[in-house]
């Protein structure tokens, strides 16, 4: 099952390796090693520890001698994504995983690690394979840094913002709520000075309303690195839920939303994050288009690990020249700007972000009146539900 | 048509509860008014509702809680989802746990009825 052709059979097993002593030319490198700030350790292929330096004992609270011969997963770190879930499979270990491939994590991964005194501190982590001058993979090397005090600051502007949001749409709605029930004359006919002063008010109503939403949403979103929950997640669930949650606001309007999902699809990311930018995407494709159809595709290739998910609709379609703009913070298009549309322009900006920081991409193709299609592109695989996870 | 449908409004901001029970009453159905979550579990399961509409955030039980417990005891009740737009999680969460319908804070009271009427086979 294993894959292990990366092994080079003359050497010794790889348990006895932290007996070998360091060749002096290789103290200097140890010696600069101990003075860097970030945690760094080396492992076999096994993931027994060979290498562990000054800033990582500082860290964890573990010294060289009580971790060198150790696994790093089960016995040490035991490293957590940041919903509590355990990383140490062979299918989940990032540094197994970089192993394997033989290429190293691009972009840090925020997980949590177990500190000797059993706190569980948050850190990022940079995970790169070690290689032989042959280029033969023989082992792994792990960078961490504690970020546990900057997490906390974010969860709690979080609940913030939450919490904000939450304090400003009671108002609003009320205030919308109302409002439309004088103008749909519920509470009784209006004289046209009446009905004209009201739908003023509403008009000024709906413009704050959207702009607290976005605003709010902005701030909820900015600086907050750290909180990526870094989970395991069933992505075909999440778009299927949201194609049913957008499905009925597409056929109030009178558009057909499709659908054609790959099961079991799964990714390390941010649900809530994810579920934001799909959200984004899908939301503008109903609220742009007018007649037509709202189409949501996801499949996955196998060679490349990458699942594709596509959003494409029918609608007003973005000019060639808008399209690098899109993503731009506060960038808004001018025929955006009419009725019922009010918004300033940090959607698309915010799906870019959660992409990238996925490790994914994303691309637009358009044609002005034809519609728009985005395809965002994440590394993904294929988790069959009878292997864990209710 | 019969009687009117008993339909159960849970939202813990006053004047909400009283904009939807207005409406409802408006268009011929017999609202059900109720503050918090507990309140709301307690008259979905021993009311003749024939639809919830469930906030989230409730004293004693917040809507999640409630939908769970509905659900758990089995009832096929339509439930709509009223939540605020920026937690969009919500969505997909609620409809997971089995809600018929979601909608965000602010809503047009109109929707609102559009809405219910679809979950009650009406539409």
């Amino acid at each position: 099952m294993t894959n292990n052709n990366y092994e080079d059979p003359t050497k010794k097993p790889p348990r006895e390796e932290n007996q070998v002593e360091i060749p002096a030319e290789a103290s200097l490198l140890v010696q600069v090693l101990d003075q860097v700030s970030d945690g760094i350790y080396i492992t076999d292929t096994e993931r027994h520890i060979v290498f562990w330096n000054r800033a990582a004992e500082k860290i964890t609270g573990y010294n060289q001698d009580e971790v060198l011969g150790k696994l790093c997963a089960n016995d040490i770190l035991n490293h957590t994504d940041l919903a509590g879930n355990k990383l140490c499979g062979k299918e989940l270990c990032p540094l197994y995983r970089a192993m394997q491939t033989g290429e190293p994590l691009y972009s840090p991964l925020t997980v949590k690690a177990l500190h000797k005194d059993g706190r569980r501190l948050v850190v990022e982590v940079g995970i790169t394979p070690l290689q032989s001058p042959t280029g033969d993979v023989i082992g792994g090397i792990e960078i961490f840094r504690d970020v546990s005090a900057r997490a906390e600051l974010e969860e709690k502007k979080a609940r913030f913002f939450s919490s904000l949001s939450h304090e400003l749409k009671t108002p609003l709605s009320n205030m919308q709520g109302y409002l439309d029930l004088l103008l749909t004359e519920d509470a009784g006919p209006l004289n046209d000075t009446q009905r004209e002063f009201l739908t003023t008010a509403y008009r000024e109503e709906q413009k704050l309303a959207a702009f607290i939403d976005e605003l709010l949403e902005m701030g909820r979103f900015e600086g907050t690195e750290y909180t990526y929950r870094q989970e395991i997640l069933d992505l075909s669930g999440l778009l299927s839920n949201l194609a049913r949650g957008f499905g009925a606001a597409a056929e109030r309007k009178g558009l057909r939303l499709e659908t054609d999902l790959a099961p079991d699809l799964a990714l390390f990311g941010d649900k809530d994050r994810l579920t934001q930018a799909f959200s984004n995407l899908i939301g503008n494709a109903v609220k742009y288009t007018e007649t037509g159809i709202v189409s949501l595709k996801a499949s996955f290739d196998r060679a490349s690990d990458q699942i594709t998910v596509e959003i494409a609709d029918t609608g007003p379609g973005i000019p060639k020249e808008e399209q690098e703009k899109i993503f731009e913070m506060f960038y808004r298009l001018d025929y955006h700007q009419g009725e019922g549309t009010a918004g300033t322009g940090v959607g698309l900006y915010i799906v870019e972000r959660v992409i990238s920081r996925h490790d994914g991409r994303i691309t637009i193709q358009s044609v002005p009146g034809a519609g728009s299609t985005f395809r965002v592109y994440l590394p993904g695989f294929i988790k069959h539900k009878e292997e864990g996870q209710t | 048509m019969g009687e009117p449908k008993k339909i159960l409004v849970a939202e813990d901001d006053p004047g909400l509860n009283r904009l939807i029970s207005f409406k409802l009453g408006r268009e011929g159905y017999r609202p059900l008014s109720v503050f918090d979550g507990k309140a709301a579990l307690q008259a979905a399961l021993e009311e003749d509702v024939e639809a919830v509409i469930l906030d989230i955030m409730m004293p004693f039980l917040d809507g999640i809680q409630v939908l769970k417990r509905i659900r758990a005891a089995n009832r096929q009740l339509p439930v709509i989802i009223l939540s605020v737009k920026s937690r969009e999680i919500d969505m997909h969460q609620a409809l997971e746990l089995g809600a018929n319908d979601y909608m965000t804070k602010p809503f047009q009271p109109d929707e609102l009825i559009e809405h219910l009427k679809q979950v009650l086979g009406e539409a």
